[in-house]
């Protein structure tokens, strides 16, 4: 059996021309990639549509990249920012798109109250603790980790971590009695 | 509310682990940046020859007319390395079959 590539390995081989390596790449951090994004902007048309982006400038960028073996951080250090400057255009488009969906016949869609209750209190959390908590608590990232992507120092990614649960789980709470 | 409820309740939320029409979308994306890079560095590489040439233009008049002055001797010493590289090729691939000495 042929052992798994590492990020580095496949950074090398994309840097060397290699669309196969960067599509691995894509295939290898794209759930996690996509799952931040969702929940750091609350839309998720608009996340997947920075996501590409983002994989976009990272192959454009590539060659920036210090550490190969760090790409995971990097690739979201990256996210994080664009997600930033991402917004206004956004906001543009939802109108559009919501103009568009009233138009459309309505479905009914099953929904889950609590999965909606934890969109509406992560959406309720300061953006820099959002991001903290859809890294560390979402996905499972260190908290060094977490402060290296998103370039906030450790003992305020550990307090906004902290917050953010205990906001998150007052809400949920909250949502779970009634 | 205990982290691993937390975990759930996030894991309802994540998108699938793979997604091949996502792979495509970037992977569309990438091949259009690199032809568009491409497109640039050759514009940019035409736009730096074509100054060269503008610049060059004067130097390069007199070279030509140096050469059209030469080109008797050129000229001649073009057809005699043709003519020699022409019947060697046809002897090596015997297209021309020159008469042999026959051993009875």
């Amino acid at each position: 059996m042929q052992p798994a590539r590492t990020d580095a390995d496949l950074v090398s081989a994309s840097l060397a021309g290699s669309d196969a390596a960067f599509s691995r790449l894509v295939d290898r951090h794209q759930q996690a990639l996509r799952s931040f994004l969702r929940r750091v902007s609350g839309n998720d048309a608009d996340a997947d549509e920075l996501a590409q982006e983002v994989f976009l400038a990272a192959w454009t960028k590539l060659r920036l990249l210090r550490s190969p073996d760090m790409f995971r951080s990097w690739l979201f250090g990256m996210a994080w920012r664009m997600s930033k400057t991402f917004k206004r255009s956004a906001a543009r488009r939802r109108a559009r798109d919501e103009a568009w969906h009233e138009l459309q016949p309505q479905e009914q869609v099953p929904t889950n109250d609590l999965r909606l209750a934890l969109n509406r209190a992560l959406e309720s959390l300061p953006l820099d603790q959002r991001a903290a908590v859809a890294l560390c608590l979402a996905g499972g990232w260190t908290h060094d980790e977490a402060s290296r992507a998103l370039e906030i120092p450790l003992g305020t990614v550990k307090s906004h971590v902290s917050r953010g649960r205990a906001r998150l789980e007052a809400l949920l709470g909250d949502a779970h009695e009634q | 509310m205990s982290n691993e409820t937390l975990e759930n309740l996030f894991a309802m939320d994540d998108v699938p682990a793979f997604d091949p029409a996502f792979r495509a979308g970037v992977m569309r994306a990438v091949a259009r940046r690199r032809f568009l890079v491409e497109l640039a560095v050759l514009a940019c590489a035409s736009v730096v020859l074509l100054i060269v040439l503008l610049a060059s233009g004067d130097a390069l008049a007199t070279a030509a007319a140096q050469m059209l002055s030469s080109l008797d001797t050129a000229g001649a010493t073009l057809v005699i390395a043709g003519g020699v590289a022409f019947l060697g090729h046809a002897l090596v691939t015997r297209a021309i079959s020159l008469p042999r000495r026959v051993f009875s």
